[in-house]
């Protein structure tokens, strides 16, 4: 019943998504490709702090190592290999540092995770400065914004895709017992660092295409830019604000705030940010699973 | 020698701030298990409003420290009572607070970084006073940074010993022991939460108002302080106050020393090379595995 | 050969002997009791079999194989199930969910996630909780959290079972149920079972030998009676009064 609604309600967004740029102007297309990045973000982070409740202040991280994936290969490679080399760049770091990062539980993992991100937006600050000798990258002749739009757009179907079929598999059955109890479930034959590591990598691996696709959108990049804990900042509450558990939850979140922030951010960029603050705060204290919780309650009781 | 202590005073003299504000946030940290990521943002608070004070109404920085101290004991009491005395006593597990408390916390950091920005810009500012330069043992040093040192050194160590010799602080020593256990013997959790929060806010507070003498101020300075105070507490060890003292010198030594060999470029390098190092090597150490 | 066997174990914290040089042996097909005082290393042991802890001398084998310094995972598959002193059920997975895991992750053999459900489904019949397959965990009363730790820790397909108390903090006629239930996995299902318990009439009666710990170290074992009888363990338990 529920997954026949979902599917039918999907058709006309999909539909919606997929026709936009064929009749929108280019505001309204990349009003369309930020919310189909942050989708695809925010998407890609449940994966892993959804599922298993390791939280990441540090999704920025592989965003940023796509991006700069994308200004090192531009030059060199055709688009969409470079774009899977942003993802493999990000999912190659992920899986490097994957094994002793998740052996931090907690608060220790969160808070990990934010000074991993900022050490890796200095490493990178230091290398322009010290080793390429400039401060970021200009990336000249990047495609037009249909192909740009159309590429974001693949990428968030495959991550809504992935997470929705992690959540319902084996795998995601393994990623559940690890937040609930991960001692039980490693005494249940689970190979919870491997699992968990593995939920890092594919998280990370689609933050790595969109930095790498919205680096030529923004056709400069430089490390305080792609590195900016406010990408982290944002998912997180984009995750929260919707829901972390689903797939329908950072649809949700996703979709509210990059309209909020298309009203607000360009002239008060401060209040948008406050806002996203206050936000969080009255979304932890009084809907801890996010708005899709009172969403599904009310579709329960009007179908009843 | 003489080029030795050149580096090792200044190093101490920061290292006393680091100790303050590590004191501040490890006496929320070891009673309540609450990360508070928005630490630094306190601090960034109580320095914005030092150097207006100062700026305004040429109020020494040595008389507004009381009023922000005040002031930030204030906010903490009134976040503790409105936010967070109920998720404490509501939650279903120890875990589900931390994480919860950390993500309010997190909110409320960027709600303070964003209001700074929004009523006084992104603008750098700083101000000077006590600047006169006064020799240690031949080491130059400026005055506002021998005085910041001496308040925070003093105000550290009665924090210590406001919780090791008085009934009130053995009290809070129970809770950290052993949450339920302190409850039996008659303490009174909420009360003993609501103090924490006071007394932690009021000293990150100081804690700015003292920096605000010497260094420059913008509305993003708070999260490497943040930063810098988890890594003291983990060193010197959860709720252990004079541990974090000790650590807080530790790491200002460890880096003037690490840029003096270095470069001042590398500094922010260092530093998160550091805490992640302290993370990641101390999993155990920080969780055991328990029973 | 004994089935589990443990030669010289020991454990220490710091510096402090939790387990020193403990021998045992489970035989395959008992029901083995496990008493001692609070901190006398009961769970500490129970722990370095799961792999929750390696031990810091000695070995354990399992039917003749070293199986310390494996990770808990692999010593669940090699066929020791067990359940925690303080339920350690998936609160928010339903009950019926919170058994598949253990039957999807807990064997060597690959299964399909519906071939799973049908197992998870017979092994709730076994302990009595289909009727709520469908709630999560956390609505369960805690007799019947403890039953589902049972029914998850059976779902793996243990030959060796390790009880942590699961009769603590039930009511008699709860006891009696559970007593019943340890009695029929042993029967049924053939499956060896070592347990840790304090109610100390549902043990005498249980078990078919007990090992007595006192400060890390075993000091009587044998049958419920000799064990009942024995002067040093009378000694140790003397002004003991957590005792029944």
């Amino acid at each position: 019943m529920r997954k026949g609604a979902f599917a039918l309600g999907s058709i006309p967004i999909l539909l919606v998504m997929g026709t936009l740029p064929l009749y929108s102007s280019d505001y309204v297309i990349s009003i369309g490709l930020n919310i189909l990045m942050w989708v695809a973000l925010t998407e890609s982070w449940i994966i892993l702090s959804g599922y298993t409740g390791y939280i990441s202040l540090g999704h920025a991280t592989f965003y940023g190592i796509g991006g700069y994936m994308m200004a090192i290969s531009w030059q060199s490679l055709p688009f969409p290999v470079a774009v899977i080399m942003g993802g493999l760049g990000s999912l190659a770091v992920a899986l490097a540092i994957g094994f002793p990062c998740l052996r931090v539980r907690g608060p220790y993992f969160v808070i990990l995770t934010l000074g991993l991100s900022e050490f890796t937006k200095y490493l990178f600050i230091n290398w322009e400065v010290n080793v390429t000798g400039t401060v970021g990258r200009l990336l000249m002749g990047a495609p037009d914004i249909k192909t740009l739009y159309y590429s974001i757009l693949v990428i968030a179907l495959v991550t809504v895709a992935v997470a929705y079929v992690i959540k319902r598999s084996r795998f995601g059955l393994a990623l559940f017992s690890i937040k609930e109890n991960e001692d039980a479930a490693e005494s249940l034959g689970i190979h919870t660092s491997l699992y968990k590591w593995l939920a890092f990598g594919i998280s990370a691996l689609f933050p790595g295409f969109v930095g790498a696709i919205m680096a030529l959108r923004s056709t400069y990049i430089d490390p305080y830019t792609v590195f900016d804990p406010f990408v982290s900042f944002q998912v997180i509450i984009m995750a929260f604000l919707g829901g972390y558990e689903d797939v329908l939850g950072p649809l949700l979140g996703a979709l509210i705030l990059t309209l909020l922030s298309e009203v607000l951010w360009a002239r008060y960029p401060y209040y948008y940010t406050i806002i996203l603050g206050v936000i969080l705060i009255l979304i932890i204290k009084f809907l801890p699973s996010g708005l899709i919780e009172p969403l599904r309650r009310f579709t329960a009781l009007s179908r009843a | 020698m003489e080029r030795a202590l050149a580096i090792i005073l200044p190093g101490l003299m920061i290292g006393g701030i680091y100790a303050l504000i590590a004191v501040g946030l490890n006496l929320m940290y070891g009673t309540m298990r609450m990360l508070n990521v928005a630490h630094g943002e306190l601090i960034m608070m109580g320095a914005y409003v030092a150097y207006w004070l100062f700026t305004l109404y040429k109020v020494s920085p040595l008389v507004s420290i009381i009023l922000i101290m005040a002031i930030s004991c204030g906010l903490g009491l009134v976040l503790c009572r409105v936010i967070f005395l109920p998720i404490i006593n509501s939650s279903k597990s120890p875990e589900v607070l931390e994480s919860s408390s950390l993500l309010i916390f997190f909110g409320i950091s960027i709600i303070l970084s964003g209001s700074a920005a929004l009523m006084w810009t992104a603008d750098i500012r700083g101000y000077s006073y006590l600047t006169q330069i006064i020799e240690l043992g031949n080491v130059p040093l400026t005055v506002n940074r021998l005085t910041a040192f001496l308040v925070a050194i003093a105000v550290s160590l009665a924090t210590f010993l406001l919780l090791n010799k008085t009934m009130f602080g053995k009290a809070i020593r129970a809770l950290i022991q052993d949450r339920d256990a302190s409850q039996l013997v008659g303490v009174n959790p909420n009360r003993v939460y609501m103090f924490s929060f006071g007394i932690s806010f009021a000293l990150a507070g100081l804690a700015g108002g003292l920096i605000s003498m010497f260094y420059e101020i913008n509305p993003y300075i708070g999260l490497p302080y943040t930063i810098t105070a988890f890594i003291i507490i983990v060193l010197g060890g959860l709720g252990n106050i004079m541990g974090s003292l000790l650590a807080g010198f530790i790491l200002g030594l460890v880096e003037t020393v690490g840029i003096s060999l270095t470069s001042p470029g590398l500094r922010a390098i260092i530093s998160y090379a550091f805490f992640i190092a302290i993370i990641l090597l101390r999993p155990r150490g920080i969780f055991g595995k328990g029973g | 050969m004994p089935f589990l066997q443990g030669e010289k174990v020991s454990k220490y914290f710091g510096g402090i002997a939790a387990l020193s040089e403990l021998d045992f042996e489970v035989r395959e097909g008992e029901i083995l009791g496990l008493i001692g005082a609070n901190g006398a290393g009961k769970t500490t042991l129970f722990n370095i079999i799961s792999g929750v802890y390696n031990s810091s001398a000695g070995t354990v084998k399992l039917a003749g194989q070293t199986i310390n310094g494996l990770k808990p995972y692999q010593i669940c598959r090699k066929g020791i199930g067990r359940t925690f002193q303080i339920v350690k059920t998936f609160r928010n997975l339903t009950v019926l969910k919170n058994v598949m895991v253990g039957s999807l992750f807990g064997t060597e053999r690959a299964k399909s996630l519906l071939s799973a459900e049908q197992e998870a489904g017979d092994i709730l019949n076994f302990v009595g909780l289909a009727d709520r397959d469908n709630v999560p965990a956390q609505a369960l009363t805690l007799a019947d959290r403890k039953r589902l730790e049972l029914a998850r820790a059976l779902s793996t397909e243990p030959r060796l079972l390790l009880l942590d108390e699961v009769l603590a903090g039930l009511n008699p006629s709860e006891t009696l149920k559970a007593m019943k239930l340890v009695e029929r996995i042993r029967q049924e299902k053939g499956i060896t079972v070592f347990m840790i318990e304090h109610v100390m009439k549902a043990l005498m009666g249980l078990s078919d030998r007990v090992i007595v710990l006192h400060h890390g170290k075993k000091i009587a074992q044998g049958t419920p009676r000799e064990v009942a009888n024995d002067p040093r363990v009378i000694e140790a338990y003397l002004g003991s009064p957590g005792v029944a």
